[in-house]
């Protein structure tokens, strides 16, 4: 077909601002229930679906956002971050259906704030080599690609995250039925042909194995009866018999991973999850019996790091991050290179009262309070009896700005295959909160004789301070000045104020060992 | 050595005493000033005490009757739960103009009002005498107090959050927690999704249950959100499974009933109560 001319005005509305907004990507489906489920249409979604645009300032203040009819002033002009996302741009009652974008912008900017790299998903079960296997970067050469990399490259094929079939694993039983009847079932004639080609390369491979065969007994090669043509090419097709594809047929139905395979690459489906535990306990028993089939591994175990949990939507970095890694170090402009990244204060969004769990929100994005720690359990540390825990979870605190607040230290992220973020933190380091509020002068307080005193699984002491002055705060703590005066083991009641600060005694040592050297 | 929480549940009391006043403080507006006029000096007072840099005695006493009231223990207690207000007097009243801090001092003078009506007398009594033996009884209702208003504001909190999701400051507004109260009609049509037929599982009361009403009757299909086809297969699956008698036809099956009080009693988290078990009789 020849390519038609455009007008003037075409080739301008092809080239206008209204052509580049793509169309939005569906939105995530909720959960699906018999009963229904809680949700509101205008809550924040778990992903943008629509492009978020801006216009410069002289634009925006005559409402010109590139688009048909000018917005509104009154409902653009107030924003302190004027982004839009445009849900329709022309109605049949002539208007520009547009609503805020401003909710995901901000939550990206922080999320490059955060300084957060994106990793494979984690594995379920976990050995100690595994976890360091799921925490690569989705931006590592081996798996972040799209193309299947030629027949020839069976493992590249295979490590991808794109693939042009659904994964089977994660649908439903009437999705499957559906993908068989209407997918599936009109490609009969297609799977045919390809399998006549299979039976092809596999009828050649035998031919070759056979002149091999027959050159090492020292006989004059003959090119195999079944197979016409060159067979030296490799282009070349081979004319199969129908007899040759039923007999070849007949072997592919006793060996189901190889027709497993064979399904596989045609249909170009995503690996299937399996479970390496599975692999090695059949290993294993094989090995018992002493059985010679022990070492024809199944081929078609994966080594794709979203085999378990189903292959991303989008590119498993979903844009937000593009660094490989956050091994990164922080430099301080007073006190030089630190052993972690600055914390990053997490609200405690949703807390113990409400639900089974109490959940924290960084940055935007809502996550598990981290288990490798007590700071957040409702209970408090189970070593340290009779002592709160120091970050209330369990209901909200109504003397709190904005409600309890906490720092956390972001380790990495991953995007699962419904496109939602999941966040893993840690609870922050002491000294790194310390730096972070600019309170160093309290945690260098302990010197060097008394660290001693320090029982060994950390303790908590008591800083008991002279003056009492309000100054900085956080997490209830108030804290003074360098003029104040700090002593160590004098019971709180007897003096004016008191803090508590969990020192553990690696932090005394390091803190010592500093003393000692400045 | 004084458990944090407390020190923050004493601070949220004595706000919610105060906080109609606070909120007519930090208002621009001029009428709800006006409303409140009389108020405002005792809510500059409890400002000036919160938010004084050295929280000396005199100053205390100067400022209202809840302080007051600790001046003569000597507990740790007592002691530390000046330091929290003060930093909350630094941090919060000053930046009073967002909208969540106005929320919330909206919601904290609601659930103070409706408290100070209900406990009124007593309320007036224990602040009038401040007697020596009965501090440690006001002080235990004060937390009890004060845990049941921190509770009932919780339970605002509608949405159950899931690990993922993106929130932006609308998501906390009550509009949008009144929507998450509410239950929607399911969006998909579930045996279509599981592929199943209801009339092969008119035997199964467990399913049939659940597109009846509590006294039996069969649910309407914009409840249930089956496509016609099988919302006229599960009627069919209900009614003939009452008519074999498998089912009640005005209440729901014993044993979803029975699973129902099981679960009122021991909690959602699926743990075994003892009528579990079904003993000789």
């Amino acid at each position: 077909m020849a390519s038609r001319s455009i007008s003037p005005g075409g080739a301008l509305l092809r080239a206008s601002r209204v052509f580049s907004i793509p169309p939005p990507l569906p939105a995530p489906v909720g959960d699906m229930s018999s009963t229904g489920s809680f949700n509101s249409d205008t809550a924040t979604l778990p992903y943008p679906t629509h492009l978020s645009i801006t216009t410069p300032q002289s634009s925006l203040l005559k409402g010109d956002w590139g688009l048909k009819r000018p917005l509104p002033l009154r409902s653009t002009t107030k924003s302190s971050t004027p982004v839009m996302r445009i849900k329709k741009i022309d109605t049949f009652e002539h208007i520009t259906e547009f609503g805020s974008a401003s909710d995901h912008t901000m939550s990206l900017k922080k999320w490059h704030e955060m300084g957060i790299p994106l990793t494979t998903p984690r594995k379920y079960v976990e050995s100690v080599i595994d976890d360091i296997q799921s925490h690569r970067s989705v931006f590592e050469d081996e798996i972040d690609y799209t193309s299947s990399g030629g027949a020839n490259d069976a493992a590249k094929a295979d490590t991808r995250w794109k693939f042009g079939g659904p994964w089977l694993a994660g649908q439903t039983n009437g999705e499957f039925n559906e993908y068989m009847q209407k997918e599936v079932r009109r490609r009969k004639d297609e799977f045919q042909e390809f399998l006549r080609e299979e039976c092809g390369k596999e009828l050649k491979k035998e031919a070759r194995v056979q002149q091999r065969a027959a050159l090492a007994d020292g006989e004059s090669p003959e090119p195999a009866p079944e197979t016409r043509g060159d067979t030296r090419s490799s282009t070349t097709r081979l004319v199969v018999t129908d007899e040759q594809l039923k007999v070849y047929i007949k072997s592919l139905r006793q060996d189901w991973t190889e027709l497993y395979a064979k399904i596989r690459t045609f249909l170009d489906l995503p690996p299937a999850p399996s479970s390496e535990n599975d692999s090695a306990t059949v290993e294993h028993l094989h090995q018992m019996f002493n059985q010679t089939q022990s070492h024809s591994k199944d081929k078609n175990v994966s080594m794709s790091p979203y085999k378990q949990s189903g292959p991303p939507k989008t590119h498993p970095s979903a844009g937000l991050a593009y660094s490989r890694t956050a091994s990164t170090m922080y430099n301080h402009p007073v006190f030089g290179p630190q052993a972690t990244k600055p914390p990053v204060e997490a609200r405690v969004i949703k807390p113990k009262g409400t639900g089974p769990t109490a959940m924290l929100g960084v940055g935007g994005f809502v996550v598990d309070t981290p288990k490798n720690s007590y700071e957040f359990s409702s209970r408090g540390d189970p070593r340290q009896k009779g002592k709160k825990p120091r970050i209330p979870t369990i209901n909200v605190d109504l003397s709190k700005s904005g409600g309890v607040k906490a720092y956390v230290q972001p380790q990495s992220a991953s995007i699962d295959p419904k496109g939602r973020v999941a966040l893993r933190i840690d609870v922050a380091d002491t000294e790194a909160v310390a730096v972070k509020e600019g309170r160093t002068a309290e945690i260098s307080l302990p010197a060097p004789r008394q660290s001693s005193s320090v029982s060994p699984s950390g303790a908590s002491r008591m800083l008991v301070r002279d003056d009492a002055r309000g100054s900085s705060s956080g997490y209830g703590l108030d804290l003074g000045k360098s003029d104040s005066q700090f002593c160590l083991m004098k019971p709180p009641w007897e003096r004016g104020q008191e803090l508590h600060v969990v020192i553990p005694q690696q932090v005394v040592v390091t803190l010592c060992n500093q003393f000692l050297q400045f | 050595m004084s458990p944090p929480r407390l020190q923050c549940l004493n601070t949220a009391k004595r706000m919610s005493r105060k906080a109609p006043s606070l909120r007519a403080g930090f208002s621009t507006s001029q009428v709800v000033r006006a409303d409140n006029g009389s108020n405002r000096s005792s809510t500059s007072d409890l400002l000036d005490s919160l938010g004084a840099p050295a929280p000396s005695r005199p100053v205390r006493s100067e400022g209202n009757n809840a302080p007051m009231r600790y001046q003569n223990i000597q507990l740790p207690t007592r002691q530390v739960d000046r330091t929290p207000s003060t930093s909350f007097g630094k941090r919060n009243l000053p930046t009073g103009k967002a909208g969540a801090t106005q929320n919330a001092l909206n919601l904290i003078s609601k659930f103070g009002r409706r408290d100070r009506e209900a406990s009124a007398p007593s309320n007036e009594t224990t602040e009038v005498v401040p007697s020596q033996p009965d501090t440690a009884r006001v002080d235990t209702e004060a937390e009890l107090k004060n845990n049941k208003l921190a509770g009932s504001v919780t339970k605002m909190i509608t949405r159950r959050w899931k690990v993922g999701d993106v929130y932006a400051p609308h998501d906390m507004s009550p509009v949008e927690m009144e929507k998450w109260r509410r239950r929607s009609r399911p969006s998909v049509d579930a045996f279509d999704v599981l592929d199943m037929n209801p009339l092969d599982h008119y035997r199964n009361f467990s399913i049939m249950s659940e597109y009846m009403t509590e006294m039996g009757r069969i649910k309407h299909s914009k409840d249930t959100g089956l496509r016609p086809v099988n919302q006229r297969r599960i009627a069919r699956a209900i009614r003939r499974s009452i008519g074999m008698g498998l089912m009640p036809s005005v209440h729901r099956h014993p044993e979803i009933l029975q699973k129902m009080v099981e679960r009122e009693r021991y909690g959602a988290t699926g743990r075994a109560g003892p009528s579990t078990v079904v003993g000789p009789v």
